[in-house]
């Protein structure tokens, strides 16, 4: 669940949406295409500020000469918080933090799940039965736990965070991938380049992973968002990344105090948040069809 | 009075899938609707039935019986299916609940169209089953779907269509999806219960010899345009559309014991 | 799939169930394993926790041996083990007091938070979803389908702060946070505290929810036997009650259970939002005071709790769908 910690969606479990097999230019096709259009520019935007972040803001980030909780104006365009920092210098680092721990949450996550999904998709009966209770149990941990353990052990920062959610999201991964994998394996084609002679290395390369890719890449990106909630919800806790690299959920942290004197505080990052993941999430609809051309009739 | 009366039937989606399609059925008739796969002949036949699926819409006349099924209300039409005409699909396993067992299923149909209640219906159940010619009825009526075999399902849509006791049957390409061993049997119960009941016969198949041998008249379909109509023997001796002859003499190349009479 | 003879099955469903408790029981071990070296991996030992508060050395090593960090890994595991399975906790570092009873209150809220949050996302997810499918092609039923869109990529908290705003701070009906200290005494007032947690999490719930229900409402009206239903003369609603329930439940519980069990502690940050006593702040709270016997405590009883709730999901399944029920590799 979004912002709770667990990452169970129809996508995210492999499971394609329902709908028609899309033609190319019909109806349906062209919804997804603009999908991928909307959520490309959100996605965008988020990125084009985070990389700006890195060589200007308009305040410095510890810069706390702006008087406590002013509103919007000429000098501060969302005005700033209580200290008395920028708004919009607090928006674009958090963009940055959030980046940054999606795509390291992914990368971990991602290659650390896909290969445990490979070994496990290859495992058979008794082997197979264990690694899938384990995976299950492992994916019923929820993710913020994993990352309050993590942060007790590591102390918060971004680095714990990222590690965290990474390791949450490889189980995830990792059922997803074996469950394909095991889909895959059990096609003709396989046993036909078997028999032909081809080893178990090529056979994984040429036809496991190319047919399995796909759908592990909409999975991937919806993660990603589901990553950005999850820090989200960490800082908001007080285990994410300390000021100045604030995130959003810090911000928002700190807004709630304040919140009927200064709203703006307490809703931009929030904003900032829900713009971002659908951004991803449209993208990640949107590459659906790329995915999966052979999607079951519904009509 | 005919049973089923088509005329000038359009269905369309995002391009013409049905082209003003015309055809008749009276009651003993036996007609057959053969094209290849996108001929729209499978449109039609759920044209008919008042089933098209969303976002496809028929315009023309329907008239099954007395009822005009082109822009019937949903209401009137759940109250034409079944009494009117009766469908059998061409894939058994899913156009059966998997997950009730058949003598439920069965027992559908017979409650809506029969005066039997309790155990009366569950004997009726096993009479149907039994019409249909399959063995151990009791079972059958205890399994699910998944539990029988491909022809053994097809036997219980059978059932279910004849239980409606339909003034006329379509059976929508009903042995493809069967082995050849048991195509021959299914084909053989149709033809015999559709004759000892009287029934309309609307029998769609991409396959002549199929047709051939439960039909008189067909119906050629190409590309949703009826190309060609007349008597089966006519058609096989001397077909006249291009598309119909090219038909014929597929056919005639894989099966060299083709008969007409 | 070759055809199976139909076979008896009569009996099969008790062999079931053990064949399931004895795979739970399995499953509650292999689970207390990794909690077990989970927490004993955890560097620093448990003990010196204590240090913080004031503990002379002679009563941080009677807690050691308490907790059993005296004695080899090994050794450490079966009375561990044991303790647990007698629910015996032992006593919180921090406060001396018993981890039972205070688990067991933290449990008052969470347990009727979680499943009424459980519920009310079950009444909003399921007609609307519905619809969404149903409609799928009009104006409202996209937008329907496009709020919970919107509704999976909203952090629950930020819901919990909005709604505390508005009802709370500006209209003032309902209490900002916290939870009565005498428990459910008053059970008006416990669940007047926990309305608008109640509302945040069955709302960021059911916009995952809708988009299952919506997916299996979608695969059920284009099914062949639906399709089969209407053919024999069946009203629309006739036919969804008798064949689409039944068929649509199987995808959704399954996903419901995963749902239910990670909001248990997932809640945590909910319940930071509204200053709630439950189990996940409980579990934050030692984590952060390295209060080791808290910490086991509340890690078994969530495990165990996820596990029956999986096998109760898992249960249902099987009761609904007889394909999963024929075993033998179907």
């Amino acid at each position: 669940m979004s912002g709770l910690g667990s990452a169970s969606e129809p996508a995210a479990l492999g499971e394609p949406e329902a709908g028609t097999v899309v033609a190319p230019g019909s109806r349906r096709s062209r919804r997804r295409s603009v999908a991928l259009v909307v959520g490309g520019v959100l996605v965008g935007l988020v990125v084009l500020v985070a990389v700006v972040s890195l060589f200007w803001t308009p305040y410095p980030p510890d810069d706390t000469t702006g008087g406590r909780l002013s509103a919007p104006d000429g000098a501060h365009w969302l005005g700033t918080d209580k200290l008395g920092r920028d708004l919009v210098t607090r928006l674009m680092i958090g963009a940055r933090i959030a980046l940054q721990t999606g795509a390291g949450a992914v990368l971990l996550g991602g290659v650390l799940g896909v290969l445990a999904g490979l070994a496990a998709g290859f495992a058979q009966r008794w082997l197979d039965d264990t690694l899938a209770a384990l995976l299950d149990i492992l994916i019923a941990f929820p993710t913020l736990l994993l990352a309050m353990l993590v942060v007790a052990a590591r102390g918060a920062s971004l680095a714990s965070a990222v590690l965290a959610i990474g390791l949450a999201m490889s189980a995830i991964v990792a059922r997803l991938t074996r469950v394909l994998v095991k889909r895959v394996l059990a096609q003709d084609y396989i046993t036909a380049s078997r028999t032909s002679g081809t080893s178990w290395p090529r056979v994984i390369v040429e036809h496991v992973l190319p047919n399995v890719w796909p759908t592990l890449v909409v999975n991937l990106a919806l993660q990603f968002g589901l990553a950005v909630l999850a820090e989200a919800s960490l800082s908001y806790l007080g285990l994410g990344p300390p000021p100045p690299n604030a995130s959003w959920g810090q911000l928002l942290q700190e807004a709630q105090a304040t919140v009927l004197t200064a709203p703006i505080g307490a809703i931009a990052p929030g904003v900032a948040l829900v713009l971002l993941v659908v951004g991803v999430n449209l993208i990640a609809d949107g590459l659906r069809d790329v995915a999966d051309p052979t999607r079951r009739r519904s009509s | 009075m005919s049973v089923l009366s088509v005329s000038g039937l359009t269905v369309r989606g995002d391009t013409v899938l049905v082209d003003d399609v015309s055809f008749a059925v009276d009651a003993g008739d036996r007609l057959g609707l053969i094209g290849e796969s996108g001929s729209g002949k499978s449109l039609t036949a759920l044209a008919v039935m008042g089933l098209l699926p969303a976002g496809l819409a028929a315009s023309g006349s329907v008239r099954l019986g007395d009822v005009e099924v082109v822009g019937a209300s949903d209401r009137e039409l759940t109250r034409v299916r079944g009494r009117a005409a009766a469908i059998v699909f061409q894939e058994p396993l899913t156009a059966l609940d998997p997950l009730m067992r058949i003598g439920a299923q069965v027992a559908e149909p017979l409650r809506r169209f029969g005066a039997e209640r309790g155990r009366a219906l569950r004997a009726a159940v096993l009479d149907a089953l039994r019409e249909v010619r399959l063995a151990e009825p009791e079972r059958i009526a205890r399994a699910y779907p998944h539990q029988i075999s491909g022809g053994q399902r097809q036997r219980v849509a059978i059932a279910m269509a004849l239980a409606c006791r339909p003034a006329l049957l379509i059976a929508d390409e009903p042995t493809t999806a069967l082995d050849v061993t048991v195509q021959a049997d299914v084909l053989t119960l149709l033809d015999g219960l559709v004759r000892d009941r009287g029934m309309g016969l609307l029998f769609i198949s991409h396959d002549l010899a199929v047709v051939s041998r439960v039909t008189d008249r067909v119906v050629v379909l190409e590309r949703g345009v009826a190309v060609e109509a007349g008597v089966l023997a006519d058609l096989l001796r001397a077909p006249q559309h291009p598309y119909t002859r090219s038909l014929v003499a597929a056919a005639r190349k894989l099966d060299t014991a083709l008969e007409w009479s | 799939m070759k055809p199976v003879t139909v076979r008896r099955a009569r009996g099969s469903l008790g062999r079931y169930l053990l064949r399931r408790l004895a795979f739970l029981l399995v499953s509650l071990l292999l689970a207390s394993v990794v909690l077990f070296l989970l927490l004993r991996l955890l560097p620093g030992d448990p003990a010196n926790a204590l240090l913080s508060v004031g503990a002379t050395p002679e009563q941080i090593e009677a807690a050691r041996h308490r907790i059993g960090t005296d004695r080899p890994l090994a050794e450490q595991f079966l009375p561990w083990l044991g303790d647990l399975a007698t629910f015996s906790f032992g006593t919180s570092f921090v406060s001396s007091l018993p981890v039972g009873p205070e688990i067991a209150s933290r449990l008052a809220v969470t347990v009727p938070l979680t499943l009424l949050a459980f519920l009310l996302a079950l009444v909003i997810a399921v007609p609307v979803g519905f619809v969404a499918a149903w409609r799928s092609r009009t104006w409202y039923g996209s937008l329907l389908s496009g709020l919970s869109q919107l509704g999976i990529a909203v952090p629950a908290f930020w819901i919990g702060i909005l709604l505390v705003t508005v009802f709370a701070l500006q209209w003032r009906v309902l209490p900002a946070g916290g939870f009565p200290s005498d428990d459910w005494a008053s059970a008006p007032d416990a669940l007047r505290s926990l309305a608008l947690p109640i509302v945040t999490i069955a709302l960021v719930m059911s916009a995952s929810l809708i988009r299952y229900v919506r997916s299996a409402t979608l695969d059920v009206l284009g099914s062949d036997y639906l399709r089969t239903a209407r053919s024999l003369g069946s009203s629309f609603v006739g036919a969804v009650w008798r064949h689409g329930v039944r068929n649509g439940a199987v995808p959704v519980v399954s996903i419901l259970g995963i749902e239910l069990a990670t909001t248990f502690l997932g809640a945590v940050v909910v319940e930071s939002v509204f200053a709630l006593p439950g189990l996940g702040s409980l579990l934050v709270q030692a984590i952060d005071q390295h209060d080791y016997p808290v910490i086991q405590g509340v890690l078994f009883v969530s495990t165990l709790a996820v596990l029956v709730i999986g096998f109760l999901a898992d249960l249902a399944q099987r009761l609904i769908d007889p394909r999963l029920r024929s075993g033998v590799g179907t």
